[in-house]
């Protein structure tokens, strides 16, 4: 099954094929030169392009930067991190993927700071092991079925 | 692409560069491109029904563990090495070979996807390094996918091939090997063992060594018609090949199969025939399936079940039955129709089955076929049915819709005890992060 959120013409042009072959046979839509693509969640988040990687927020360790247990995160893989993002990084010996702020400290250094204070910021040129794996850009959350 | 434009010179004087980009253990890199826990770590993928080792990591090969080993054999020697086992993941690797592809679509000209771990690049044209391209083929591949991958670069397939070889035999070589001057690939081929010259296995490496033809350098100064007579066109075309003469053109994809065939070892073994009908049922569906993607007819219908021929304790016992439909057709119901009279007449009961296959047969394309005006008329809004339980399926995931007859949790299912999640193609089995 692929992820896919479609915008409604998308949509009906990829779930119904029969689409193709509707045909007007009265007069034609005065709207055809104006026509626009419906919106598309898919096309803005990136969705299906081979650099996104979707994640869900498996505990209640976000809430500080805004995240709640089971909202779904959209990660480019693409992006180079650059301080202020929300990136997704993976630490030597843990078997967690962690998002974490990243920003500068006072000399200019890259850090990388835990939603909870309690976790101390890690130096990236402190000799830490530390993969940034990709930036966040998304955040899919349920508000009500 | 930065440092790479396509040329303007015209098609004839364009130097032909074809690289094959590779990628490294495939099946264990999908496993820690998507678990971070596996870093590092020595890993082996289990073919289907965890019978047999059908992958293994750099460390894990370093370990000595050797390809193909029966998983039960060597269980209790792999947990002493702290060797992590994975049953294979299907899903998870088709959809990452995707991503691998849709990357190198983007930036090349032309590719030709050879196999879910491997494809063609046609690097002709571009201006620049070709190195250079590869590393950076190389370097996005690992930060977007995190695929791991070697990019050998020449101007026959067969020397992009044995690039390919040398990239990931020297790490120096930082995972490219560039091979299209004369000079390196004279250098190249004169190490290079024949047997690992594609399309030169072991076997036929032997019978070469007769010749005194031990080296790639010596199979492509050969003399071709003493090749072609010995051991076929094949190899006089891989020699060739070798000396840089292109005799394997490029395809833009691959042609309609001329056959479909579904089928995979039950769980455990089966001695009753309902169980065997519904796994019967399952792979007719599943082929049906296959054969309307690529807008096929049936025309026959090839079924057969066997019980494991390897064991020489239990009755073995193995059939098949060709069957011929009444006309062309990709419905799942005309085909399973037949496919299940075919099993009852081979079925033999006493006998403990481990297999069973559907080949679907004398393919044609829809549209191609003149239909035959004496044959019974096809069920009316088949075609209409068959797209929207595909539709649902490919939606809503294989088997939301499906035949009555198939279980939802089969029996006798393949065993996959230790598969990891498809964690890109299942909303419940996401990766997950935390703080």
């Amino acid at each position: 099954m692929s992820l896919t959120l479609l915008g409604r013409l998308d949509q009906l042009h990829k779930l119904s094929r029969e689409c193709k072959e509707l045909r007007i046979t009265g007069f034609q839509s005065p709207a055809e030169d104006e026509k626009e693509t419906s919106l598309s969640f898919d096309l803005i988040v990136g969705l299906g392009k081979p650099q996104v990687w979707v994640f869900k927020v498996d505990d209640d360790s976000l809430l500080r930067f805004g995240l709640f247990p089971g909202d779904r995160i959209a990660v480019d893989r693409s992006i180079d991190c650059k301080p202020d993002c929300l990136a997704v990084v993976h630490m030597d010996g843990d078997s967690q993927y962690r998002l974490r702020l990243l920003t500068k400290d006072d000399n200019g250094e890259r850090l990388l700071k835990a939603p909870e204070t309690e976790v101390a910021p890690v130096n990236m040129h402190s000799g830490t092991q530390v993969e940034v794996w990709g930036q966040a850009k998304w955040v899919l959350s349920q508000l009500g079925w | 692409m930065g440092t790479s434009k396509v040329g303007t010179q015209p098609a004839w004087m364009v130097k032909r560069v074809i690289a094959l980009v590779d990628c490294n253990a495939f099946y264990c890199s999908c496993e820690r491109a998507t678990q971070p826990a596996l870093k590092s770590k020595p890993i082996v993928v289990l073919s289907n029904n965890d019978g047999c080792i059908i992958a293994r990591s750099a460390e894990a090969k370093a370990l000595g563990i050797p390809m193909g080993a029966p998983y039960f054999k060597v269980k209790d020697e792999l947990r002493k090495l702290g060797v992590v086992v994975r049953s294979s993941n299907y899903p998870l690797y088709a959809d990452l070979s995707n991503r691998v592809m849709t990357v190198l679509a983007d930036m090349v000209p032309a590719i030709e996807v050879y196999s879910i771990d491997e494809a063609w690049a046609d690097f002709s044209g571009l201006q620049g390094d070709p190195a250079v391209l590869g590393r950076q083929i190389r370097q996005r591949l690992l930060q977007w996918v995190g695929m791991p991958v070697g990019v050998g670069i020449s101007t026959t397939k067969t020397l992009a091939k044995l690039a390919n070889w040398a990239a990931k035999k020297w790490p120096a070589t930082g995972g490219v090997v560039d091979l299209t001057s004369p000079e390196r690939q004279e250098k190249l081929l004169r190490i290079a063992p024949v047997d690992e010259v594609w399309g030169i296995g072991r076997r036929l490496a032997v019978k070469l060594s007769t010749m005194n033809i031990t080296t790639a350098w010596e199979l492509a100064h050969y003399d071709a018609a003493t090749l072609r007579k010995t051991f076929g066109v094949t190899v006089e075309r891989t020699a060739r090949e070798l000396r840089g003469v292109s005799c394997l053109g490029f395809s833009d994809g691959p042609l309609p199969k001329q056959a479909i065939c579904s089928s995979k070892m039950f769980g455990d073994k089966l001695k009753d025939l309902a169980p065997i009908r519904e796994a019967m049922a399952s792979y007719v569906t599943r082929a049906a399936e296959k054969l309307r993607s690529q807008q096929s007819l049936c025309g026959a219908l090839q079924v057969s079940l066997q019980t494991q021929l390897h064991s020489p304790h239990l009755p073995r016992y193995a059939n098949a039955m060709t069957v011929t439909l009444p006309f062309p057709t990709d419905d799942t119901r005309d085909l399973l129709g037949p496919a299940l009279k075919a099993l009852e007449c081979i079925y033999r009961p006493g006998y403990a089955y481990s297999k069973c296959a559907i080949l679907l047969l004398d393919l044609s394309q829809r549209g191609e076929v003149t239909p035959d005006l004496f044959a019974p008329p096809p069920r009316p809004g088949s075609d209409r049915l068959m797209k929207v339980i595909d539709t649902i399926n490919l939606r809503e995931g294989r088997g939301t819709v499906r035949l009555g007859l198939i279980p939802a949790a089969p029996d006798w299912a393949m065993r996959r005890d230790m598969k990891s999640q498809c964690f890109t193609t299942r909303w419940d089995e996401l990766l997950t992060i935390r703080g």
